[in-house]
């Protein structure tokens, strides 16, 4: 059976797995901008959703177990399913086979760390916002039995990625640019690129020096 | 609720009133189905549009808009942008009651009725979190045509800016303002 989100319409860009499927290698070698704020446990563990209830009506549902607004992270908020690992987990295998490739040696470490990630079965959604899913039926997914859902708070940092796998996290600003968090980060400042993972899952490549600066969107709190 | 965005009118009808910390938030939908949540008649979200705000939330702000007299008074609003992941975007807003526009064009009432509500203007500036640094505003200024004679202080007019580009004017439709 078809699970009911296949048959949802996606108005915007194209979804792209959870960070896995834009490991893009270099010589010059890359970071990535890039946390899931969903794969934290939300304190008091998530509301378990309603088989055959929307997201939309779940949402509301937790809008009183929410202390003041904004601690309901939407950017963040994690549906996973059991049917979407499959395709997740050959992603994965394929990402590991292209950091395998020869000359890719020095990027051992971020394979270990790739390979260690878990599959979580994530599905990207338009939006997280219960009134416009109202609005918006056709958006709005049923969810069944098997449905995880996880909103979290906002968190307050990005959190970089180095191509040794090492982490960097940095204080979230509104307008900070990769380039800004990358210079927070011992040994990024001959990085030419990066890909920011954005909370909600979409991804981005953009430049990060002066000859390949380009006109982009700042990494989210979580990113 | 007529809106008027660019040079198209449209309306919206109120579906809901959600319930926050933050306060009660009217929930707007069109026909096109974009959604505005307004409260006490500032945006505070909207979704669908082609430049949406969420999460906004204002610190300082009084309760009421007949609290706000001779002197401005100044809030902090911090809110998300979409699309571009702009979150959150601190301003420092700036609320002074000003005089009634010089004209206005609102179908449904007339000139004394509309000179007789309380206007006020909102500035926004961008937070730089430090005493007495002045920076150059972000958004166009707001307006807001407030009935204070009404109970709840109605908004009967605004006009607001998500974005330099995008800004929508508000009316309510149905409800007849008070007499002068």
């Amino acid at each position: 059976m078809t699970p009911p989100w296949r048959a949802l319409r996606f108005s915007g860009p194209p979804r792209i797995r959870f960070g896995l499927s834009l490991l893009r290698t270099s010589a010059f070698g890359m970071v990535l901008v890039f946390c899931a704020p969903g794969l934290q446990a939300q304190p008091g563990g998530p509301a378990v959703p309603r088989a055959g209830e929307r997201l939309s009506d779940w949402l509301l549902r937790q809008e009183p177990a929410r202390p003041a607004a904004g601690q309901g992270y939407a950017s963040g908020l994690m549906w996973t399913h059991p049917a979407e690992q499959p395709a997740q987990a050959a992603l994965q295998r394929r990402v590991l086979a292209g950091l395998a490739r020869p000359g890719r040696e020095h990027l051992v470490p971020l394979a270990a760390w790739v390979k260690a990630l878990p599959v979580t079965g994530r599905v990207f959604l338009a939006r997280a916002d219960a009134r416009w899913l109202q609005a918006n039926p056709d958006q709005d997914p049923v969810v069944d039995v098997d449905t995880r859902l996880v909103l979290t708070r906002r968190p307050g940092t990005v959190t970089v990625l180095r191509t040794d796998a090492s982490l960097c996290q940095v204080p979230h600003r509104p307008d900070a640019r990769a380039a800004d968090y990358l210079a927070s980060c011992a040994g990024l400042a001959a990085a030419d690129d990066a890909w920011i993972v954005q909370p909600d899952g979409r991804a981005l490549a953009v430049g990060v020096q002066a000859w390949n600066a380009q006109a982009q969107e700042p990494p989210a709190p979580g990113a | 609720m007529r809106v008027r965005q660019g040079g198209s009118e449209s309306f919206v009808v109120l579906g809901d009133v959600d319930l926050a910390a933050s306060g009660r938030a009217e929930v707007w939908y069109s026909a096109g189905r974009q959604v505005l949540r307004l409260r006490h008649g500032r945006v505070v979200s909207s979704a669908g549009l082609p430049f949406d705000w969420s999460n906004s939330e204002a610190v300082g702000l009084p309760a009421s808009w007949a609290a706000i007299g001779g002197e401005p008074v100044s809030y902090l609003r911090v809110r998300d942008e979409y699309p571009g992941h702009r979150m959150g975007v601190r301003e420092r807003v700036v609320v002074r009651r000003v005089a009634a526009p010089a004209a206005l064009a609102l179908p449904g009432v007339t000139e004394p009725q509309w000179r007789a509500w309380a206007w006020f203007s909102e500035t926004a500036h961008a937070d730089a979190g430090l005493a007495g640094t002045r920076v150059a505003p972000v958004l166009p200024a707001a307006l807001f045509g407030v009935d204070l004679r009404a109970a709840g202080e109605p908004v009967r007019y605004s006009r607001q800016c998500l974005a330099p580009d995008v800004c929508v004017e508000l009316q309510p439709w149905g409800a007849p303002p008070a007499a002068p």
